[in-house]
């Protein structure tokens, strides 16, 4: 019913192997067009099965498979490639193929005049597949596969400007990070296959609640373990230090990959796989406590951060951890609308500011910007208006989600008091970082006088106003989107709790938050010093970003490497080969020392062979 | 015969390039070329006559040999041979058009090559112990000379030490075989060396297995190599000329798994069980020491070399977890290493060829000059490091699931050695390839050409092809493999315990259902 899905799948494939093998034969901008071209396409098969979905009884909705081929057989490990078409799965392909044709669009005036134009969009390609792959997948090898190969198309983008030593380094930490997530999958992988016989998302979970009951050991296991992949993909404690760093990368791939769609398949994840959550309480609350810490840890590295694109990648891990923190509070459709509406003003945010690093000839420290609304009036606009739904400013799409999730962090079943001040804490440091590079960037005076800003060109600035557009108006679909994702949830559609004390003290915290940056701008420079002085300390360790990397290096990739060396030099040289060589050395004495006899003198033979006479002679004697 | 025909067409050829005049170079390599080829195809004709619902040997003769002492030449294929039989003949080509530009005696270069050939051949289709031990000596010395003359500035002290380190272990082999010899003739009255007879009739104590088991376990684990006999493989491969490296790490590593296959596995069931630990834990020492031992090499030759220690550890890993997914995850692992790592072996020869060196900080920013070469190299990067959609991740995949129903510490283990793979592999990928070349002399490199490009094709369509559909591959082993796990299954050897492995999880499974129906009735 639902083979045409796999087009879904096939249009950014063939994207991606027709440019990297015939791109080169494309002249100029053709390749950027193509590849927004089968985006664009992949899109519309996307809607047109979320309009196949609408038109099916909601209980028809779901466990819709479609088999391609049986694909691997080995004893009775049997597994076939099939994609899984649902509300889940739709929705995220709406997010991932829509803001996704968008970005791509910007790219095509983004990257224009880079040498490697073609083998950029050919990796853009590579990675709509991967991702739709991972979000279709029916069952866990397949999530795996595309799991691996969304970070392995994160590895080329973030990597994308090879000559660049701090891009590379950090597609790799990326790489690396990611690839200790798939570890995590595969061990959760092979534990549920170990209790079900079974790989297939369907019979899982129908499975499981007939087999475990909660907080069972092996589901424990299977949850936590599936957790480390998600961690690692939606850069939340500890395993986040790729996230600021692939910021390196160009900016619309920071727009799609680390804010709109990778990012968020861990979350996708944990909603994937509601039904092992449910029965797992304990792995619930431990997301919910690591998608709070990590909300306003990421929240307050990014009060000090004076790269634009490094401010907006905290912002992101910060909202990242909103979305866990739903998700651990079983709030799962509401972790995907905030999701929804993060894709939209996150990627308005990023692409703004790529137009703005566009306009200043790549500058990003936002302490060399300033009074750019003149020189850009349109992104001037467009960036206020990711602004505020950033900061979650009433009635737009930010406002909606972001205040919903605030609410069930105390009052759902598993919410309680320290998860709401966690998550309302961190609505005002978003509100002060956002406001942040607001001021700096466009309002005031120029502070780099000899930088000429230039407005970006209409294809850059179109999707912005698309997204624009969507980032203001977006919210209103809240009850829609739950409605549409219930089925998979378990019919589950979260209350909205109305508790007119909470919702204020989370209003007033996002105020307090722009009005302190508010007081910070309008200081003049004299007591700014005064100020900066005082918290210096606490600067220094945002700055630093808690010193995380650098105790990275010196409990992990330090000892290891130095392990290496040590195993190299020592076991491997002086150890296991001195030891062979000796042995050789040995025998070779030896042999020496016995062919010494065989010296060619004749005398010598006729001594041997009257001692072995003799020898033989007294055995036969005294025998 | 056609087996025969197929295993001997190389050393044929060998002697009939000794007729052509040493002058004619170019003659002598289309030659040696055209053979090599013409015994792949021949090769591709037993894979297409082959039965894949059978365990039994097929394409099999039978030959009086040495009546006196039963000794007959004995050979035949089965699902666990075919495919390195297949990629036998296959790399043998694949390392003739490697080595185009050898300079030194190219006849007795070439010569060597099909000889080595037909030795490596022999290996895996002989069903006869003796048989076997000759092949598994006769082409030892084509290696040797390959290394050793054709080989690097060290090549004397690379090959002696190859040749010495295996000769030692076949030695021990050697004991075994006469052992099982007389047991054999004790228990039945017959003086047979024939293998398919010795399978079926040797029955003897755990004592005397764990004996034999150790004696064959010093020679495979030398040539396989495990840790800690695998330090003759960096030196054999640095010193080996692009070719020998090749067909080393392709068909002779595998030699030593093939063995264990053949010989540990079913002649000595039960000791292969009591050695399970004993083999997990070398294995699992294996993976992760070549990984970090590959982690701070500074010649791309030798990192290349570690990390095939690491990934023989894991077919090790998958062959002892006894169990079908570790078995075909093996045997498919088998193939994948020598696809992977013998294609970057060539790959490190291509540039090698071009800079004489193979220093990794000699390099830098190649893919800005050599784009085709830049892009071939990291799809076997990632190939190597077990990327899903690529072969190496299938083969990983089945042999931790296998490894992981019988211990989930050991596939743990294992499973940081996927980690490490992606470090050093990413690491070196990204000092030769990426960032700025501070060295004028890579500017001058020129891309693949269209040899080297012929040359990497294949490869990398296998590579593709084993990570999209190895079922063509996994269908060949299941048979045979099926076959082996009753033999060797853990459950043959614990007292009062039937079924296999699924068996008892459904119990539990079923156990646990009860036992919550209960739990809520007592509510």
């Amino acid at each position: 019913m639902f083979l045409y899905a796999w087009a879904i799948l096939f249009l950014p494939l063939l994207g991606f192997i027709g440019l990297s093998w015939f791109g080169d034969r494309l002249p100029g901008a053709k390749s950027g067009y193509a590849a927004s071209a089968v985006v664009g396409a992949a899109f519309l098969v996307s809607f047109f099965a979320f309009g196949h979905l609408l038109s099916l009884e909601p209980e028809q909705r779901i466990n819709n498979v479609a088999v391609l081929y049986p694909w691997i057989q080995a004893g009775s490990f049997h597994l076939d490639l099939a994609i899984l078409v649902d509300p889940l799965s739709v929705f995220m392909l709406l997010i991932i193929t829509g803001v996704g044709f968008l970005i791509h669009v910007y790219s095509i005036g983004y990257m224009d005049g880079d040498p490697e134009y073609t083998r950029f969009f050919s990796y853009m390609n590579l990675f709509i597949f991967s991702m739709a792959l991972l979000v279709l997948a029916a069952d866990f090898f397949f999530l795996i596969v595309g799991w691996a190969l969304v970070g392995l198309a994160s590895y080329l983008l973030i990597g994308f400007w090879t000559e660049k030593t701090s891009a590379v380094l950090a597609a790799r930490k990326a790489f690396v990070m990611n690839v200790i997530g798939d570890v995590g999958m595969v061990i959760a992988a092979f534990v549920a296959f170990d209790a079900f016989g079974t790989l297939n998302f369907v019979e899982i979970f129908t499975e499981a609640p007939k087999l475990f009951g909660e907080n069972d050991e092996t589901v424990l296991l299977i949850t936590l373990f599936l957790l480390v992949g998600a961690f690692a993909k939606s850069a939340q404690l500890p395993l986040h230090t790729w996230l600021p760093d692939a910021m390196e990368g160009p900016t619309p791939v920071s727009a799609l990959i680390h804010a709109a769609t990778m990012v968020t398949a861990g979350v996708y994840l944990v909603a994937r796989c509601n039904v092992l959550y449910d029965l797992a309480p304990y792995a619930m609350y431990f997301i919910a406590t690591v998608g709070a810490t990590t909300a306003i840890f990421a929240g307050t590295i990014a009060l000090v951060q004076n790269d634009i694109k490094r401010v907006i990648a905290y912002s992101t891990m910060s909202q990242l951890g909103y979305m866990f923190l739903a998700a651990g509070v079983g709030a799962y459709s509401l972790a995907m609308f905030h999701l929804m509406t993060h894709a939209f003003f996150k990627a308005l945010l990023f692409l703004s500011a790529g137009s703005v690093i566009h306009g200043l000839h790549g500058e990003q420290d936002i302490r060399n910007m300033g009074g750019l609304k003149t020189a850009m009036p349109i992104t001037c606009g467009v960036f206020l208006i990711g602004t505020l739904t950033l900061a979650g400013f009433p009635l737009t799409s930010g406002f909606f989600s972001k205040e919903a999730i605030i609410m069930s962090a105390y009052h759902a079943p598993m919410g309680n008091f320290l998860f709401w001040s966690l998550a309302v804490l961190t609505a005002g440091l978003t509100a002060f970082y956002s406001f942040r590079i607001f001021f700096y960037a466009f309002l005031g005076n120029s502070r780099n006088p000899q930088v000429k800003a230039h407005e970006s060109p209409p294809i850059m600035l179109a999707p912005l106003a698309v997204l624009a557009f969507f980032s203001l108006v977006m919210g209103l679909a809240g009850p829609a989107v739950m409605h549409f994702l219930a089925p998979v949830f378990g019919g589950q559609i979260p209350v909205h709790y109305e508790d007119g004390l909470l919702e204020s003290i989370a209003l007033l915290a996002g105020l307090a938050g722009f009005v302190a940056v508010l007081g910070l701008y309008l200081t003049d420079e004299e007591r700014l010093e005064m100020i900066k002085e005082a918290l210096l300390p606490f600067h220094e360790i945002l700055y630093k970003k808690y010193y995380v990397d650098e105790l990275y290096d010196l409990l992990i990739v330090i000892p290891t490497k130095a392990t290496g060396k040590f195993m190299d030099q020592l076991t491997e040289k002086k150890g296991i080969d001195f030891s062979v060589d000796k042995v050789g050395a040995v025998v070779k004495q030896i042999s020496e020392e016995i062919s010494a006899w065989q010296n060619g003198r004749v005398r010598t033979y006729a001594l041997n062979m009257l001692a072995g006479v003799a020898i033989i002679l007294l055995f036969v004697v005294f025998k | 015969m056609f087996l025969t025909f197929v295993t001997f067409l190389p050393l044929l050829g060998a002697f009939a390039l000794a007729f052509i005049p040493k002058e004619n170079e170019g003659t002598i390599k289309q030659a040696a070329l055209g053979i090599a080829l013409v015994d792949f195809v021949l090769s591709l004709g037993l894979w297409m006559g082959f039965d894949n619902t059978t365990h039994a040997m097929q394409f099999e003769f039978n030959a009086s040999w040495i009546a006196a002492w039963g000794v007959n030449y004995h050979v035949g294929i089965d699902g666990i041979s075919l495919l390195l039989y297949v990629m036998t003949t296959f790399l043998t080509a694949f390392s003739i058009l490697v080595s185009w530009n050898v300079k030194k005696h190219v006849r007795e270069y070439m010569m060597a090559m099909l000889a080595l050939g037909t030795g490596m051949l022999g290996v895996f289709i002989a069903l006869d112990l003796f048989l076997f031990y000759v092949f598994w000596e006769f082409q030892l010395v084509p290696m040797y000379i390959i290394i050793g003359v054709w080989g690097g500035p060290r090549r004397i002290y690379a090959a002696v030490k190859f040749f010495l380190y295996t000769a030692v272990g076949s030695l021990l082999m050697l004991v075994a075989i006469i052992w099982i010899y007389f047991i054999v003739k004790d228990a039945t009255g017959v003086f047979t060396t024939d293998l398919i007879y010795i399978t079926q009739h040797l029955d003897v104590d755990l004592g005397t297995q764990k004996w034999l088991w150790m004696a064959f376990f010093l020679a495979f684990a030398i040539k396989v190599p495990m840790f800690p006999f695998h330090t003759w493989l960096p030196d054999a491969h640095v010193e080996a000329p692009t070719a020998g490296s090749v067909i080393l790490a392709g068909v002779l590593l595998k030699m030593g798994t093939y063995g264990f296959l053949r010989f540990n596995l079913p002649l000595l069931p039960h000791a292969s069980n009591e050695f399970i630990p004993f083999i997990a834990v070398l294995s699992i020492i294996g993976i992760v020491y070549g990984a970090l031992v590959a982690m701070v090499q500074e010649d791309l030759k030798k990192l290349v070399a570690y990390s095939s220690v690491s990934h023989l550890g894991f077919v090790m890993l998958g062959i002892f977890a006894l169990n079908e997914y570790g078995l075909q995850g093996a045997l498919l692992q088998n193939l994948n290493h020598g696809i992977s790592t013998g294609a970057l072996f060539f790959l490190v020869g291509v540039i090698y060829d071009r800079r004489h060196t193979r220093e990794i900080k000699e390099f830098g920013g190649i893919t800005n000059y050599m784009p085709k070469f830049a892009v071939c190299f990291m799809i076997l990067t990632l190939s190597s490091i077990g990327l899903p959609g690529m072969n190496g991740f299938v083969g990983e995949f089945l042999i931790l699931l296998g490894m992981f129903q019988v211990n989930k510490m050991y596939a743990a283990g294992a499973a940081l050695g996927v980690i490490l793979a992606a470090c050093y592999m990413l690491w070196m990928f990204q000092r030769v390839m990426f960032m700025q070349s501070n060295n004028p002399e890579n500017e001058k490199l020129t891309d693949l050409d269209l040899r080297e490009k012929i040359l990497i094709a294949p490869m990398i369509v296998l590579v593709f092809w084993i990570g999209l559909y190895p079922k063509p591959f996994l269908k060949t082993f299941d048979a045979s493999v099926s076959h082996l796990v009753s033999v060797v299954h853990p459950d043959n050897f614990r007292p009062g315990k039937a079924g296999g492995q699924h068996a008892s999880v459904k119990i539990d499974k079923a156990l646990k259902k009860i036992e919550k129906q209960t739990h809520k009735k007592s509510h």
